[in-house]
């Protein structure tokens, strides 16, 4: 039997980001999009994906308030979460991890690789 | 004869043909071309007000677009520009929006450019 495709659940208010990230993952994975946290968190509880691709910087609710409420949803908390993100401070990498992100990808997306290895990684935590 | 300064790193554009082809290059530029010009408003409109939120927001979102197609003076100018406005300090942030201002249409020209002599 074929193994599904794992779902990803990308969570970008930027349009040009979210057609990027379709272009560069769209054929391996399921993306399902959201351009705000209400949404996201409504979609995610309803259909949980395999991982989730966050941005941080959203408009009303940011994404580590996203995070902190995946955290402490008892369905959810276990949810692998990428960080994404156009910060790229000096620092920030460990700030992310330490907040409770898995992983932590920089805008602009230099190089795919880099965001294939961190969601192969996750996607095989048992 | 005006020389007109290359604003658009074509590396960033042959890198998202890498990515998704001629498709996903014609796609980031319409959304850039279409967009950027609201952000670099609203960020006008922000720091006119005195709103280091929104100006850093503004400047944020546009951060993103511009570095990711390579339009490098429009990058640069938001990354200073966001960073002295988290800071607070918006009478830093004037330069900053007024090179946005003034190189952000000539690099949407630039990018329509590549997008029409990008194959459909």
């Amino acid at each position: 039997m074929a193994t599904p495709t794992p779902t990803l659940a990308v969570v970008e208010d930027n349009a040009d980001n979210r057609l990027l990230i379709q272009a560069i993952l769209g054929d391996q994975y399921d993306l399902v999009e959201y351009e705000n946290g209400a949404d996201a968190l409504t979609g995610i509880a309803r259909s949980k994906p395999d991982l989730v691709l966050l941005d941080i910087s959203l408009p009303g609710m940011d994404g580590n308030e996203i995070l902190q409420r995946i955290r402490r949803d008892q369905a959810l908390r276990d949810l692998p979460v990428i960080a994404l993100t156009a910060h790229a401070m000096s620092g920030d990498r460990e700030k992310f991890l330490a907040a409770g992100f898995d992983d932590y990808i920089t805008k602009p997306i230099v190089d795919e690789t880099q965001l294939f290895t961190a969601i192969r990684r996750l996607l095989k935590k048992p | 004869m005006v020389i007109e300064q290359h604003l658009v790193d074509e590396s960033a554009i042959a890198r998202l043909r890498g990515f998704g082809g001629d498709k996903l290059v014609r796609g980031m530029i319409e959304l850039f071309v279409r967009n950027a010009p609201t952000k670099a408003a609203e960020a006008r409109e922000a720091l006119d007000c005195g709103d280091s939120a929104a100006l850093r927001a503004a400047l944020h979102s546009l951060k993103s677009s511009a570095g990711q197609l390579g339009a490098t003076t429009v990058h640069q100018a938001c990354i200073a520009g966001e960073e002295s406005a988290s800071r607070g300090e918006l009478n830093e942030c004037t330069e900053h929006v007024r090179r946005i201002e003034s190189d952000l249409p000539l690099a949407c020209r630039q990018l329509d450019a590549i997008r029409n002599a990008t194959g459909s």
